[in-house]
């Protein structure tokens, strides 16, 4: 495993989280320190073994496509917690 | 030196009742309403007296219900079996019209529309919801000294955290705030309070509890458990909330069975890796003292070993965070929570995120979101996730040769509030609630006695969904102490 750099602001904008410049160098520092730690498992050997994803051992947990009455959110009840509303929808600024 | 709290398995006899009604085990409690020897709403006025003498030393709610709890209880009738028993629920569980935060100010103001099922399960059954907990932010922590609804402090020790990121949960039952509460277990989040507080903790098998209404930390390995006053208490929780659910398709079909008769030839494991030198002698003494008890009761116990279990720690900080970071991305200030506007919306969305979420939440979103990142991917999560693989196989390999294992919760007791600055050393503290949280096994902690007067737990590891046999087995080590 190479040995990177912790790109901070890159990482951030994927994040879409900002940092000053002392609180970039601060996270950096404990980051990196994360990173070095979590770089051991680089040493275990994981040949021939698949990757987890869950524990269950299920797959493919299906139910039959019909609306059921008890699972609808009326959208006035969705949009309760919602700062900013029109028209049944929520209303955001605008993106571009 | 104070003498870490332990509950009577007997009510006490002879007039006068000096055991106040909040100091019952739920069992006592139960038994209580049901011969009427007191109602729910004398029950809730005994917890909610608790709660002002000690709430101001503790800070172990977010939210407590007084008006529910006035109103309530006095409308009487609860089903059984539960007959209007006070409890808590920590301040990650949806509750319907009633504010959750998850410990974060980015859901200061959100109240859900919804229950979540262990809610709906514990109202349908009886149960009295009390008041929220307080959380490390999203379950991030193992102190609950990351909350933006500040720290909690141990009962047993004002100047000692309660342990995290359960640890309101932890303090309110120590204390006798509630009669039981809910946590929820990612790496150790309610064995390790229940530890360090003296209660009772269980992490079900993963999959046998409900996620639906859980505020999502790591979709794969979070779980809801019980923390109570006796192992029988949190049998009876589990019992209740344990089960198949239609809303959430990551539990497990398998039936729950009643309490199993552990059978004398069950033998015990003492992984080796959890007993290393740097453990705390005291730690180490004793729940080797506990094990000692059940092999005087018959039981066989033989050392084995997990190769594994150094790698468990950064295997977790690698796939948690990765999940943490997905999990997270939902908080834009769109849909709930508080909003700091920009110009546009992505300067909104920044401002939003930047400000609401405390530093441990982003360390791991930043963390999870760099181990998922195009040319990171290969090497960090998806290895992880394979080390994962191998650390299931050598528990279910282990489970061969023996029924359970034996293990310390924690390295030590309760350390004190703002001793670990250091994110890796708090990370280091669930060394040994972690690989049965990958592998999804249950396990519980149990108070096995005190060190230097602050209380220490041992952890019961069982194989997958052999919950109930774990509590019996519990059970069984709680009446022998």
């Amino acid at each position: 495993m190479a040995k990177k750099k912790f790109d901070v602001s890159h990482i951030a904008k994927l994040a879409r989280l900002s940092f000053t410049p002392t609180e970039s160098k601060q996270i950096e520092k404990e980051l990196s320190r994360i990173l070095d730690y979590v770089e051991k498992i680089s040493k275990v050997n994981v040949s021939g073994l698949e990757p987890t994803a869950q524990v269950t051992g299920m797959e493919n947990v299906l139910r039959e496509d019909v609306p059921r009455k008890e699972r609808i959110l009326e959208s006035s009840e969705a949009l309760k917690n919602a700062k900013e509303k029109e028209r049944g929808l929520f209303r955001i600024q605008k993106i571009l | 030196m104070k003498q870490a709290k332990s509950f009577p398995t007997e009510a006490p006899e002879g007039a006068g009742r000096t055991v106040e009604f909040c100091d019952l085990t739920l069992k006592q409690a139960i038994e209580g309403l049901s011969k009427k020897d007191f109602s729910p709403q004398e029950l809730a006025q005994s917890c909610l007296g608790r709660i002002r003498e000690r709430e101001k030393d503790l800070n172990a709610f977010i939210s407590v219900f007084e008006e529910k709890a006035v109103s309530g209880a006095s409308k009487g009738n609860f089903p059984k079996p539960l007959l209007g028993v006070p409890y808590a629920a920590k301040d990650n569980i949806s509750t319907k019209g009633f504010r959750t935060t998850a410990g974060s100010k980015i859901l200061d103001d959100y109240i859900p529309p919804y229950d979540a099922m262990v809610i709906q399960r514990l109202s349908k059954a009886g149960g009295f919801l009390l008041g929220k907990t307080n959380l490390d932010e999203f379950a991030m922590g193992s102190s609950t000294e990351n909350s933006a609804y500040g720290v909690t402090r141990n009962p047993h020790d004002l100047s000692r955290v309660p342990g995290g990121s359960s640890g309101g949960s932890a303090a309110v039952v120590a204390t006798g705030e509630v009669i039981f509460a809910l946590g929820s277990d990612t790496g150790g989040s309610v064995r390790q309070p229940a530890s360090f507080c003296g209660v009772v903790g269980f992490k079900p098998t993963y999959g046998r509890v409900s996620r639906y209404g859980l505020i999502a930390m790591a979709s794969s390995l979070d779980q809801i458990g019980p923390i109570t006053k006796s192992v029988e208490d949190a049998e009876l929780v589990y019992q209740i909330i344990a089960g198949h659910d239609p809303y959430d398709s990551t539990t497990v079909k398998i039936p729950k069975t009643n309490s199993d008769k552990i059978n004398k030839d069950s033998k015990i494991g003492l992984p080796k890796e959890y007993f290393p030198k740097d453990v705390d002698a005291d730690v180490k003494k004793a729940v080797l003292g506990a094990v000692s008890l059940l092999e005087k009761e018959g039981f066989k116990v033989e050392e084995v070993s997990l190769p594994t279990t150094a790698y468990c720690i950064p295997t977790y900080y690698l796939i948690v965070p990765s999940e943490v970071s997905s999990n997270l991305a939902r908080y834009d200030g769109v849909r709930y929570g508080p909003r700091i506007l920009g110009n546009i919306f992505l300067e909104t969305l920044y401002k939003t995120r930047t400000a609401g979420f405390g530093n441990e939440a982003k360390r791991r979103i930043m963390l999870g979101t760099f181990a998922l990142s195009s040319g990171y991917y290969e090497a960090y999560y998806l290895k992880a996730a394979k080390v994962r693989t191998k650390i299931s196989q050598e528990f279910a390999s282990v489970f061969e040769k023996v029924d359970f294992l034996i293990t310390p919760t924690a390295p030590t007791p309760a350390f004190k509030i703002g001793e670990k600055q250091d994110p890796l050393s708090m990370y280091l503290s669930d060394i040994f609630t972690i690989p049965s949280s990958l592998a999804g096994l249950p396990a519980i902690s149990i108070p096995c006695g005190d060190v230097r007067g602050l209380p220490i737990g041992l952890q019961i590891i069982g194989p997958k969904f052999s919950d109930e046999r774990v509590l019996s087995f519990a059970k069984i080590y709680e009446k022998l102490k």
